[in-house]
């Protein structure tokens, strides 16, 4: 296996990126792969289900990030804090569900919970009618089990 | 350095005076007037006039002055005019002397009826003048109130004695030595008085008894009566303040009713006498009511809030040379007639917290987020505040069962804003309030303690259980003595439960009452009130007991530890700790708080305006000795004067701080012991000290729990 080499990565449609493995290796999963199986870190690495627009974002993401952790003083904490906000903030909601996915799924930790915490701030402050609005969520509680849990919530008032 | 002779030119606020002797006998005034919501004008001057006198009441820029060492003397004086005026001299006989206690200079000089008032507090009459008048006057009220006091069933020797006057729309009303009465003093139209007549004698109602000691203040304040009573802890050092009420009189119905949101004016209280004026507009960040007032041996200025009963706390002069007098004096300048009109239905933009656009929420919205993986959604559950989750759990069955990747909340800190009906509920994790109405039947009660979700609420004897997360309420049974201040109330586990044992702690100098229940939420139950002999040096202090190795651990005003222990049998034992003994001095606050199966306690101080803080722990193994920590490891502290508690912190980043039921501006402030400095919530950069942060009066910290039936739905 090449310790310093590049990777590549292909999208489920077809699209092929080539990264440092240091950037590759902030994926669990990836890493797991090239680390169990040498031929991966030769030939091509198929990424299932994650599409090229998505799968740009998370290199995107992930070269900041191995960046910053190969030298600190290039990027500050602070930047990295402004990309990350940047980073989310310009996420439509269909992104962010897709990134939510395959960054479970790649296992990329931090990014995850980056997204769970958009995720989380948006939920913030809201009644339960204007989270399903927002994230298009169906109502599928009977009209007795509705009544239960509005019983127990009194903040949705 | 002195300044000029003379005051500043009008200001909008009052000048605050602080004499201190320089050199010997010479005494300097430091004034300081606010000039803004957090700074003060401070000037340093020597007046003659307040060399030798005493300011004992104040109208429309002009002082009555009376002689320090001999009290028989009184003139009027103008500051900032330069303007003086003697008045006769009282002339007493040496076994009749009265003990001058209350003053009133009704109005400026120039007003044709303007008068002079002195009232001792061991004769029942009034001693008058006009400025110009050759002599005093005198009327005996005794026969105008002898029903009055004859209702009161007063000892023999004890007189019914009016107190406190205030000029308020040309009339003049004083209180009375009972603290319940209002009185009327009529005055004919040559300046004499010819009779007082009581004018209400209706009681003031309670949110609930605090306190043995009370302050009672009459001060009119835009042609309204006000009386504000400050319930005090009755400690000679570091007094509490622990309830203020605020109550205006009604003309129309001859009553006093409660003020849950002022008039938009600000009142000062002072020994001698009280001031108000209008807030300026431009000063003010917030609309509300002010009540400004010191405390005996302490240089910071309280501010609270009426609206949502917050009280801040100020450094206006940090360095004042001392020896300064032991109560400072208000001086109210002349105010610009504008300033005395102005509407009071000025709408002031309220800042309020714009939620950002989400630039995701405009765009495309075919996705939905229950197509993730529930571990996701558990995930997105576990970034929520406890009332967010409660909140998406209602959104639909996915979300109901959503599992929380991390099992506690931060803690939050619960206060009632009755103003407003509503409790709030702040984050200490996060820039987050939520709240949620008061209960119909609450909305008199006050927060007292609380135990993980549930608070306990009081109003006078009868007491409440109250979960805000589900608004369950359980009544509990009254609290055996109507009028004895509870100071504290600790309970080793949720009310609902059987085996949990509640305990209110009554001090009474030699005495401490320990009122004790098993069961508190069963109706069958009563409390057994306990009469335990006390050391009386033992002061209270009213700050959350501690339940640690089976004792109830209260701490004292001089840091000293008492201990309640009940027994299996029912017998229950006070003891006053000899050690350890009080690991620090000169401290202003103090908080007991269990953490990692130790006791803490933490201290907190002031040299000038940098702030201190100690904490201390006592090993289960000695409990002989305070030990000094400088971390807490992986917890964080909560503390409050009802309940004080650590908490793990999953974060490492959230460990290690000290929590205070404190804002500055909207956020919660901690104190980091990596940073070693006061922070607020979401804030990056650092306070200097707690001056002006404020902290609710009625506050609690809940660690919120949520114990659902697991849900199949």
């Amino acid at each position: 296996m090449a310790s310093k080499g590049n990777l590549t990565l292909k999208s489920c449609n077809g699209k092929e990126f080539i990264v440092e493995e240091k950037v590759a290796v902030m994926s669990t999963t990836i890493k797991n792969m090239v680390d169990v199986d040498d031929s991966f870190a030769q030939g091509v690495i198929p990424i299932i289900g994650v599409d090229g627009k998505i799968l740009a974002k998370l290199i995107e993401y992930c070269k900041e990030h191995a960046e910053a952790d190969e030298d600190e003083e290039v990027k500050s904490e602070e930047y990295l804090k402004k990309f990350d906000e940047k980073f989310v903030d310009e996420l439509n909601l269909n992104d962010l569900y897709d990134l939510l996915k395959a960054s479970n799924y790649l296992e990329i930790t931090k990014l995850l919970n980056l997204l769970c915490q958009k995720v989380a701030s948006m939920i913030k402050g809201k009644k339960p009618e204007e989270i399903r609005r927002i994230f298009n969520i169906k109502n599928d509680f009977t009209p007795e089990e509705e009544e239960e849990i509005n019983r127990q919530n009194p903040w949705a008032f | 350095m002195e300044g000029s002779k003379s005051l500043s030119a009008t200001g909008k606020y009052p000048w605050l005076i602080y004499n201190h002797c320089k050199g010997g006998s010479r005494v300097i005034q430091t004034f300081c007037t606010k000039t803004s919501t957090d700074s003060f004008q401070i000037e340093l001057k020597s007046f003659p006039e307040l060399q030798k006198n005493k300011v004992v009441s104040c109208s429309q820029g002009w002082l009555l002055l009376s002689d320090n060492d001999n009290v028989l003397h009184y003139s009027i004086w103008n500051p900032t005019a330069s303007e003086s005026i003697d008045l006769p001299r009282l002339v007493r006989s040496k076994d009749n002397k009265p003990i001058i206690t209350s003053y009133l200079l009704s109005s400026a000089p120039s007003d044709p009826n303007c008068l002079i008032l002195l009232f001792p507090n061991n004769h029942p009459v009034i001693i008058y003048c006009r400025p110009g008048d050759e002599q005093w006057a005198e009327f005996n009220y005794e026969e105008s109130t002898r029903s009055r006091s004859e209702s009161l069933e007063l000892e023999k020797d004890d007189y019914y004695i009016l107190n406190n006057p205030v000029s308020c729309n040309g009339k003049i009303y004083a209180g009375s030595s009972c603290n319940r009465d209002l009185v009327l003093i009529n005055v004919d139209k040559s300046s004499n008085i010819h009779s007082v007549s009581l004018f209400s004698e209706v009681g003031w109602d309670w949110y609930h008894s605090h306190s043995n000691r009370l302050n009672t203040f009459l001060v009119e304040s835009g042609d309204q009566l006000f009386s504000i009573k400050l319930c005090i802890d009755g400690s000679e050092v570091n007094q509490d303040t622990l309830v203020i009420e605020v109550d205006v009189f009604n003309f129309v119905t001859n009553s006093w009713e409660k003020v849950r949101s002022g008039n938009g004016w600000a009142i000062f209280l002072g020994s001698e006498y009280s001031v108000s004026c209008p807030i300026p507009p431009d000063l003010e960040e917030e609309f509300g009511s002010y009540i400004y007032f010191t405390k005996p041996k302490d240089e910071t200025l309280y501010s609270y809030r009426i609206e949502d009963e917050t009280l801040t706390q100020y450094l206006p002069c940090p360095n004042l040379p001392k020896p300064w007098h032991l109560l400072p004096t208000w001086i109210m300048p002349p105010v610009d007639d504008d300033h005395n009109h102005r509407e009071l239905d000025i709408i002031h933009q309220q800042q309020e917290f714009e939620e950002e656009e989400n630039s995701i929420s405009g765009e495309a919205k075919e996705g939905n987020l229950c197509d993730m993986p529930s571990d996701i959604i558990g995930l997105i559950a576990g970034n929520l505040s406890f009332v967010d989750y409660i909140n998406f759990r209602c959104v639909n069955r996915l979300c109901a069962s959503s599992a929380r990747t991390n099992n506690s909340f931060s803690p939050c800190l619960v206060f009632s804003e009755r103003s407003e009906g509503v409790f709030s509920f702040v984050d200490s994790n996060m820039k987050a309030k939520y709240s949620v109405p008061i209960p119909d039947k609450l909305r008199d009660y006050t927060i007292r303690y609380s135990k993980e979700n549930w608070l306990l609420m009081d109003k006078d004897t009868s007491l409440f259980a109250f979960n805000p997360l589900n608004n369950e309420t359980i009544q509990l049974p009254d609290t055996p003595h109507y009028g004895l201040a509870i100071s504290s109330f600790i309970s080793t586990s949720l009310p609902s439960s059987s085996d949990s044992l509640a305990i209110g702690l009554v001090y009474m100098r030699s005495i401490v009452y320990a009122y004790i229940i098993k069961g508190p939420g069963d109706e069958d139950e009563e409390w057994c009130d306990v009469e335990l002999e006390n050391d009386p040096s033992f002061q209270p202090c009213f700050s959350a007991p501690v339940f640690y190795l089976g004792s109830f651990y209260y701490i004292g005003k001089d840091g000293r530890l008492g201990v309640v222990l009940v027994q299996d049998d029912g017998e229950v034992d006070w003891r006053v700790l000899d050690k350890p003994r009080p690991p620090c001095k000169h401290f202003r606050q103090h908080f007991l708080a269990e953490c990692d199966g130790g006791l803490l306690s933490v201290f907190l101080g002031h040299k000038g305006n940098r702030g201190w803080i100690r904490i201390f722990k006592l090993n289960p193994s000695g409990l002989e000795e305070w030990e000094e920590i400088s971390t807490l490891g992986c917890y964080s502290l909560y503390l409050s004067r009802s309940s004080s508690f650590a908490a793990i912190e999953e974060r490492p980043n959230m460990a290690n701080r000290i929590y205070f039921p404190r804002f500055y501006q909207d956020d919660l402030v901690y104190y980091s012991l990596n940073t070693k400095k006061y922070h607020s919530v979401g804030r990056e950069d650092s306070l200097a000290n707690l001056f002006g942060t404020r902290m609710p009066m009625f506050c609690a910290w809940i660690a919120p729990t949520t114990r659902y039936k697991n849900a199949s739905i």
